[in-house]
């Protein structure tokens, strides 16, 4: 009988062994594999189509035709996964935040407009889970909110300049990417204390007024006025670009020299390195196309200002001829940045490998081309994404690594009436 | 020619300007919106601060001088001083007030706009927004405030 027992022991401490191997060995398999296929030149993000089978997509996206700023608003969803593989969307104009489990199957939904706690009175993003239990959200207001995964309301942190962009660290601290309006307008980094609120700021670049990168035109006497922003021009382009290092780090992209910045979370530098990049360059060609539109611009612009009857003639032709004095600027080389930015987005993978996907010319919109690194700053390949049946697009906000597989809501191609879709991608 | 500060533009108005630099000064003017708008708020406030003067002008007109009478010159001169004072006061108050307040228009426009267009371009692949030459344009009221906001392809 005891001999039984010890014979016992042995196989269990043998199977023990080998689930324990096996265990540690997926993670350096899937890492290999991610590895692998960024050599690959061309990478098929294939549909899981055993994800997401229970959804009525009609109900679940009422406001896929609403349309803002001109365009359809609605089709774009903020999402973020939590470790358990369930999903966070972001229903911007609904003021919710949708719960999907790890199936992919809506479960519930929580927030509303309001100004109460817990309620968000204009629209807002999500941007993480904080220490995998707090879903983060803010506005452009500076209101910061969060939630426990149940959708419960915890608590709220306020900033005073205007955040674009943030993304949750580990111990706790999130990092911020914002604007201080007003004369000496500049973007700033900082790092912020979920517990204290305290903020420490470690980045800051003062950024030249609009004037330099649009056509502005002051309406006489009526006093408004109106804004052109100039293809290639606006800072958005040149503003870095958050991320989570798999260690829990903040990974600074600077999309106008190519450098990627690792912080701590308490803010402390701990590496630079700068990503083999060649910017493309912005051709003369460009800039005559550019002049073009601006002139068709301009010619609608009059042709609306000498529609208004709230101005005299002479007020419509000195706001037309506002417009055509700053005609010039767009010919001007000098109004354009030396070259396109490094990279438009940039995405840390399950694996903590960096992608950044380059800015493309020519006719293929829906093929992006990532280089992509390895967390020391090593290459590890350059490679296409492709979907045969999805368009996509690579901002982080809407696009998430998990467990090696990809997750969005993106438009199916072809899919009639409704073509949202939340959708788990794998690699191949 | 780069764009003035504000004590060049006052310069400008006062004649002060090396004549060398007029030229320049007035292309630039011609053709920097920004440039204009500050000058048209300092020509304004000139405006003002000459209409203001010109309420005393009439103190420079030859005036019937009044029998003299003890006490009562001393107690006038100290009454049109006082008066004076408070309606100099008043008017520059008024004065600054409107500078200012342009001001702080035209800097809520420009804050707006910018605000306005980063909040448009939060979840637009900037590859796409070059690929397709996209404009953001943004039109404010006369309190600064947004009222349009459309992406163009």
């Amino acid at each position: 009988m005891k001999r039984y027992f010890v014979k016992m022991k042995v196989e269990h401490i043998v199977i023990m062994m080998l689930t324990t191997v096996i265990c540690l060995s997926i993670p350096n398999v899937k890492s290999q594999s991610l590895n692998n296929l960024y050599k690959k030149s061309q990478i098929q993000l294939e549909e899981s189509t055993d994800y997401a089978t229970n959804n009525d997509w009609q109900k679940l996206f009422p406001d896929a035709d609403k349309v803002e700023y001109g365009k359809k608003t609605g089709l774009t969803k903020e999402i973020v996964v939590a470790p358990d593989g369930s999903v966070f969307m972001c229903h911007k104009t609904l003021y919710e935040i949708w719960k999907f489990d790890k199936n992919g199957n809506f479960i519930k939904k929580f927030g509303s407009k309001g100004s109460k706690p817990g309620q968000f009175p204009f629209h807002f993003s999500i941007f993480g889970l904080l220490d995998g239990k707090y879903l983060c959200t803010f506005d452009n207001q500076g209101r910061m909110m969060f939630f426990d995964t149940e959708g419960r309301f915890i608590k709220k942190l306020k900033l005073d300049y205007m955040p674009l962009d943030m993304v949750a660290l580990k111990n706790s601290k999130i990092a911020i990417l914002g604007f201080l309006v007003g004369k000496n307008g500049k973007h700033i980094v900082s790092i912020k204390d979920f517990n204290t609120g305290k903020e420490k700021i470690i980045w800051t670049k003062s950024e030249e007024n609009i004037f330099k990168s649009a056509v502005v035109v002051t309406l006489p006497n009526h006093g408004g006025m109106m804004s052109w922003s100039i293809p290639f021009c606006h800072s958005s382009f040149t503003t870095p670009k958050l991320a989570m290092s798999k260690t829990g780090n903040l990974l600074l992209g600077m999309p106008d020299d190519g450098n990627i910045i690792e912080y701590t979370p308490e803010g402390n530098k701990v590496k630079t390195f700068t990503l083999k990049i060649e910017p493309l360059t912005i051709t003369e060609a460009e800039i005559n196309e550019n002049y073009a539109l601006f002139v068709k611009k301009s010619d609608e612009f009059a042709a609306r200002i000498n529609k208004d009857d709230k101005f005299s003639p002479s007020e419509k032709q000195e706001s037309i001829q506002q417009f055509k004095s700053q005609l010039n600027k767009i010919k001007d080389r000098n109004t354009y940045p030396k070259h396109l930015p490094y990279f438009s987005s940039l995405i840390i993978d399950s694996d903590g490998n960096i992608l950044v996907f380059e800015f493309t010319k020519g006719e293929e919109t829906n093929k992006f081309k990532a280089y992509t690194y390895d967390n020391a700053g090593n290459e590890i390949g350059t490679s296409s994404f492709v979907s045969d049946n999805y368009e996509l697009s690579f901002i982080p906000s809407t696009f998430a690594f998990s467990n090696g597989n990809i997750y969005t809501v993106s438009i199916r191609k072809n899919a009639g009436k409704m073509p949202l879709r939340l959708v788990k991608f794998r690699l191949t | 020619m780069n764009c003035l500060n504000e004590i060049e533009i006052q310069k400008y108005l006062d004649r002060e300007l090396p004549e060398e630099m007029l030229n320049g000064v007035e292309q630039h003017l011609k053709l920097c919106s920004a440039c204009k708008d500050t000058y048209s708020q300092a020509l304004e406030s000139k405006s003002q601060v000459f209409a203001f003067l010109d309420q005393f002008a009439a103190f420079d007109t030859p005036r019937e001088i009044p029998v003299f009478k003890p006490g009562l010159k001393k107690r006038s001169l100290k009454k049109i001083v006082a008066i004076t004072s408070i309606a100099a006061s008043i008017l520059l108050f008024i004065g600054f007030g409107i500078k200012i307040n342009n001001q702080k228009t035209t800097q809520k426009q420009i804050d707006n706009i910018t605000k306005a267009t980063y909040e448009v371009t939060r979840n637009i692949d900037p590859n796409k927004m070059a690929h397709d030459k996209q404009i953001i344009v943004v039109t404010t009221n006369s309190s600064g405030e947004v009222i349009e906001t459309t992406i163009t392809e």
